[in-house]
């Protein structure tokens, strides 16, 4: 059979299942008795399962099958996963994704299942030794009609669960400890292991059954006296499940260990209400909503997109066209025209929209790990989870938001000695965070830790000689924070392989400024550190001034614009032969539009429009306001864009090209000492610096 | 079938007094001079942005690439090349004719700047250029690092 043709849809769905599944089993990790969790993560590997095996990929669908076995097997038995357990499925996990990765770069899988296969069989048999006593028949249960006689009296039953240390020396003779003080409390109805098996014994976790009125809590002091327990878990047995009513002699003896019915399952009160399920039947689809949504290739949205923009460009133009005619009929159907439009373009954006979520399922895992391998206590809080972002925006956050997330655990929350020792809660709290912001979002990752420590960047930034003596002495939170955006810097004592990895906080900056972004960062020593993108909700369509400089259309980002004034009205000065502007509020740098972007001619410059970039407000001279747009940004061809602080361009309705002014870059410019000159003859230098710059 | 494999159709044009072609394989369209939008680039050959149907393409002027010089004229024209995933316009001073060459037309060049030159047709007593696209498509990258 030919499935080249699914091959798009296996990848990505297949991607989708690891994903959740990974959630997964971190979730169960936090709160191991969440059954809907397991038969969650059961259905996902048992579809995964199914789909590799359509798709001819023996080594991942043997893999699964395995790992269904396991998961078959641990919602049956209560008290949730082990940590080795957890690590191991999750080893698998990266298994797979590492397969699903290289069928997509090569088409072969590339896995090599037996290892891991073996590790989870090597888990089950481990965990089992009760099941083996039982295999034994080492297992006495209460007997069904024994225990109509004993409530017919109106008598109780105790059901006692005591878990042994899991590194005791003589697991029979405690268990034979434990039996004996809970005859004290009344008769022994049942027990695993039963009385007469008991010297073949190798379990960590003993079973009884005792008729007793006595009170649980003196049932399970007196099992707590005998050496190595752990714990002791005394309730009143309710109803008897079924399974129990079957003896367990009528089941095959060669019946498969994984899926033995566990005794302790079968037993317990506080699993009635969860019947085993079995591996065949799966639950079927609960609260599962996938049937109402449609898988699209992200290609064809971007031609919709693309489409979009082009429909707005030629509205714009009818609209235009049509106010010099006076005809109402045309007027109206322009008016038509235009409110369709813009309902389908606010419909198209929403398509685009997905929930910032698919960002944030990778670090409930990537947390787990990291804090696991640095030995620290972290809580991850996720907010805004449903916050919805433009696709293109949320694939390329990605790649940032590990690296602030790893920052963050690797230098910013302390182990927990230290922690302790400032009088903090032990386990540290990292948040990240994401809310919509008016035409932004929002997105913080903020931590508890020990905050920005001027003083180490300082040694470190003379160290790499970022920095000199004189300047490292003074150096405050804020200045330190801006080092650490520069290239070529890394806070890490020891090049760790959790942050160390050759890229630092300015990769992080260019990459959000390249989404037309910001990235701002605050620390109080001692109390933590908090990072902030903030991110255009979409990279599409962008509302923007449109200036006229030196007879060119250029468009300055809406949320950009803090004001427009004219320049008669306030005080110009030169300072270090820079020209800047005196407001009420403070100082700004003014840029002459036109020497900026290496226009020849030079006009009389009376506007300025203030606008932000980087933390920094500067004045950008223009000659005329031409109004507010909704313009559809189109990329640049490099060769023209490159060191020019323009960040894209955008058809008019006239069809002229205005060119949107990125304005970090005009203030990394300003800073860079690059701009004080004007003039087009200095045009290619002062563009070189800022490529540098930027 | 073998002459056809053996021959090649080429866009002409003039600059200045001499002609150039371009393959046709990788000639979009060809369209009437408007002036570009300018922008402040570092390279002197490149003249600006023209829209093209929501596109935003770039526009070289291919006489001073070549170091030659030229007016723009009623004449002159942009032609669209495209290779690739790239679009660029070329400005020429006019588009003479589509011409089948043979291949034991061409000729190597002679000393000639062969980064941006593949072959001459000689037909008759005329001399055609043939121009190699790949390098008009000189990414931004190359041109920086031999910019700076």
């Amino acid at each position: 059979m030919d499935t080249s043709e699914y091959m798009p849809m296996f990848l990505a769905e297949a991607q989708e299942h690891l994903q959740e599944l990974n959630l997964a089993v971190v979730a169960l990790e936090d709160d191991p008795s969440n059954q809907e969790t397991v038969d969650g993560i059961f259905r996902i590997a048992h579809s995964l399962k199914g789909m590799s095996a359509t798709m001819g990929f023996a080594a991942i669908a043997e893999l699964t099958h395995v790992m269904e076995d396991v998961f078959e097997l641990l919602r049956k038995r209560s008290g949730g996963l082990q940590k080795d357990v957890i690590t191991a499925v999750l080893a698998c996990l990266d298994a797979l994704e590492g397969a699903v990765e290289s069928i997509e770069s090569t088409g072969k899988e590339n896995l090599n299942p037996q290892p891991l296969i073996d590790q989870l069989h090597a888990l089950i048999r481990e965990r089992t030794p009760e099941q083996a006593l039982e295999r034994a028949g080492g297992v006495q249960r209460p007997d069904a009609a024994v225990i109509a006689a004993v409530r017919a009296e109106g008598r109780r039953i105790l059901h006692v669960r005591v878990r042994l240390d899991e590194d005791v020396q003589m697991p029979a003779v405690r268990a034979h400890m434990v039996l004996a003080a809970l005859n004290g409390h009344g008769e022994t109805i049942g027990s695993i292991p039963a009385p007469d098996a008991i010297e073949n014994f190798e379990g960590r976790v003993i079973d009884a059954w005792i008729v007793s009125d006595d009170d649980e809590s003196l049932v399970a002091k007196n099992a707590t006296r005998v050496s190595d327990v752990d714990s002791v878990e005394v309730d009143e047995m309710l109803d008897e499940p079924e399974p129990v009513a079957l003896p367990d002699a009528a089941l095959p003896a060669d019946r498969d260990e994984v899926i033995a019915s566990s005794p302790t399952a079968a037993a317990g009160a506080d699993e009635q209400a969860q019947p085993a399920k079995s591996p065949t039947a799966p639950a079927a689809g609960s609260g599962h909503s996938a049937a109402r949504t449609v898988r699209v290739d992200a290609e064809r949205l971007d031609t919709l997109m693309h489409l979009m923009g082009e429909l707005v460009i030629h509205r714009t133009a009818v609209e235009a066209y049509t106010a010099a005619i006076d005809s109402p009929e045309l007027q109206h159907a322009v008016q038509n025209l235009t409110r369709s439009s813009q309902a389908l373009q606010s419909m198209v954006m929403q398509v685009r929209m997905i929930p910032v979520d698919v960002v944030f399922m990778r670090f409930p895992r990537l947390v787990r790990d990291l804090s696991t391998k640095l030995g620290k206590e972290i809580e991850l809080d996720l907010v805004g989870r449903e916050t919805e972002l433009d696709r293109t925006v949320v694939d390329s956050l990605g790649d940032p938001l590990v690296h602030l997330v790893r920052n963050s655990l690797d230098h910013g929350i302390e182990p927990t000695h230290e922690r302790l020792a400032a009088g903090k809660p032990a386990s540290g709290t990292l948040t990240i965070a994401a809310r919509h912001a008016g035409g932004s979002v929002v997105i913080e990752v903020r931590d508890d830790g020990r905050g920005v420590d001027p003083q180490a960047v300082a040694r470190k930034a003379v160290e790499r000689g970022l920095l000199d003596e004189d300047a490292a002495k003074s150096l405050d939170t804020k200045g330190a924070i801006e080092l650490l955006f520069t290239a070529g810097f890394s806070t890490a004592e020891t090049t760790s392989d959790i942050s160390g990895r050759g890229v630092g906080m300015d990769a992080v900056r260019t990459k959000i400024r390249e989404l037309g972004g910001e990235v701002i960062m605050d620390s109080t020593p001692g109390k933590g550190t908090c990072a902030q993108i903030r991110l255009p909700l979409t990279l599409a369509i962008v509302s923007a001034l449109q200036v006229d400089i030196a007879g060119a259309p250029f468009a300055i980002p809406i949320d950009r614009v803090e004001r427009t004034l004219r320049l008669g009205e306030h005080t110009v000065r030169q300072i270090a032969g820079r020209r800047v502007l005196s407001l009420e509020d403070g100082v700004l740098p003014l840029l002459e539009g036109a020497a900026t972007f290496g226009r020849r001619t030079v006009n009389e410059h009376d506007l300025v429009v203030i606008v932000r970039g980087q933390d920094k407000r500067l004045g950008l001279t223009v000659d005329e306001l031409i109004g507010q747009r909704e313009l559809v940004t189109r990329p640049l061809p490099p060769i023209v864009s490159e060191g020019q602080a323009v960040s894209g361009g955008a058809v008019l309705a006239d069809g002229q090209i205005a060119l949107i002014v990125d304005c970090d870059a005009l203030a990394a410019g300003f800073a860079s000492n690059s701009m004080a000159r004007s003039g087009a003859a200095e045009a290619p230098e002062h563009n070189k610096m800022l490529a540098v710059a930027k | 079938m073998s002459d056809e494999n053996h021959a090649r159709q080429l866009v002409v044009f003039t600059l200045g007094a001499e002609q150039y072609a371009l393959p046709i394989e990788q000639v979009h369209e060809i369209i009437r001079y408007d002036e570009p939008r300018s922008v402040a680039s570092p390279i002197a050959w490149v003249r600006g942005v023209i829209s093209l149907r929501g596109r935003i393409v770039p526009v070289y002027d291919l006489a001073a690439r070549l170091g030659l010089s030229s007016e723009i004229t009623d004449t002159t024209k942009i032609v669209i090349v495209e290779s690739g995933d790239e679009t660029v316009g070329v400005t020429v001073d006019e588009v003479e004719e589509v011409l089948t060459v043979e291949d034991a037309d061409f000729e190597a060049v002679p000393g000639a700047d062969s980064e941006l030159i593949e072959s001459i047709a000689k037909l008759g007593d005329r001399l055609v250029v043939l121009l190699k696209p790949s390098t008009i498509f000189v990414g931004a990258g190359e041109l920086s690092a031999s910019a700076a």
